[in-house]
């Protein structure tokens, strides 16, 4: 977090410059304001971006008669040092995951609103896109390979379903906790993503995080 | 009102991935003084999304700098 001095001082440029007469600070220093808004920012997502966190959304899906399985996968479940967002996967009876199939980039948003989670705070975390949420029809995703072509064919990722695998935890209701346990397929995808990382054509986690960086 | 670039590691680049962030730091550089107020006033909505995502929601016609404060004080991952 910045010093509260250098937010204020950001905070005042930002009232001098979007009120009349709008005296806005050079390049240089509108960049240097910019960043500080920026560490800021950072450092509440650090606060939010957490397994605990996720598991409160977890639990909250999972409260729902519909949701039957939550998974933790990218970053966060991999525990990297800055994970980016909380990334679920829920498979549900088709009540979420068929009305989301196809809903473009407001997804979360709308997926959040229609499970009564759309609380002020999980809002603004899903606008910081400190939130993305995934949900899959479980009995299709078992067992119909039709089902997961399709749904592979949405990603922009192709491989997206081997990439998120390794790694993945699963949510335990009872408990509240995290777990390595997942379901048959996603055993088979993990297995499949170390071995294509074996013969170098996917590279491992920790690397991709450091590329996408 | 004195910004202390040598302790933020000052690389003249927001260390950024986020296209949102990305497009703050092009906007701040810009030599049109509108794009520059677009990214301070952007960056400082987006600290306000986040603190009301960190359970700190704006309360009426409070401002950013009571809010962050707030947060200064309880969380341990901030500092004065």
């Amino acid at each position: 977090m910045p010093s509260l001095t250098d937010l204020q001082a950001a905070a005042d440029a930002r009232n001098i410059a979007v009120h009349p007469p709008r005296t806005v600070p050079g390049p240089r220093e509108c960049v240097a304001h910019a960043l500080v808004f920026f560490r800021a920012w950072c450092a509440l997502q650090r606060t939010f971006v957490t397994t605990q966190k996720a598991a409160e959304l977890a639990s909250d899906f999972r409260s729902l008669g519909f949701v039957y399985e939550v998974f933790l996968f990218g970053s966060l479940a991999r525990g990297a040092d800055h994970p980016r967002d909380i990334d679920l996967l829920i498979l549900d009876d088709g009540e979420l995951s068929f009305q989301f199939y196809d809903y473009g980039e407001r997804t979360v948003e709308s997926l959040l609103e229609s499970a009564n989670l759309s609380t002020p705070v999980n809002r603004a975390a899903e606008r910081c896109a400190w939130i993305d949420v995934i949900a899959v029809d479980r009995e299709s995703f078992t067992n119909d390979k039709g089902y997961r072509r399709a749904l592979a064919k949405r990603q922009k990722d192709p491989l997206f379903f081997v990439n998120i695998a390794d790694g993945m935890l699963s949510f335990d209701q009872r408990d509240g906790t995290w777990n390595s346990k997942r379901p048959p397929v996603f055993e088979l995808l993990a297995t499949l993503r170390r071995e294509l990382e074996e013969i170098g054509v996917v590279e491992p986690p920790h690397r991709m995080l450091r590329t996408a960086r | 009102m004195r910004l202390r670039f040598e302790l933020l590691g000052w690389t003249g680049r927001l260390p950024a991935r986020d296209p949102f962030w990305r497009r703050i730091e092009t906007t701040a550089s810009s030599p049109d003084r509108f794009d520059r107020i677009f990214s301070l006033a952007s960056a400082a909505g987006a600290l306000e999304e986040a603190l009301t995502a960190a359970g700190r929601p704006r309360v009426g016609r409070e401002g950013l700098m009571s809010r962050a404060k707030q947060v200064v004080s309880v969380s341990p991952l901030c500092h004065r």
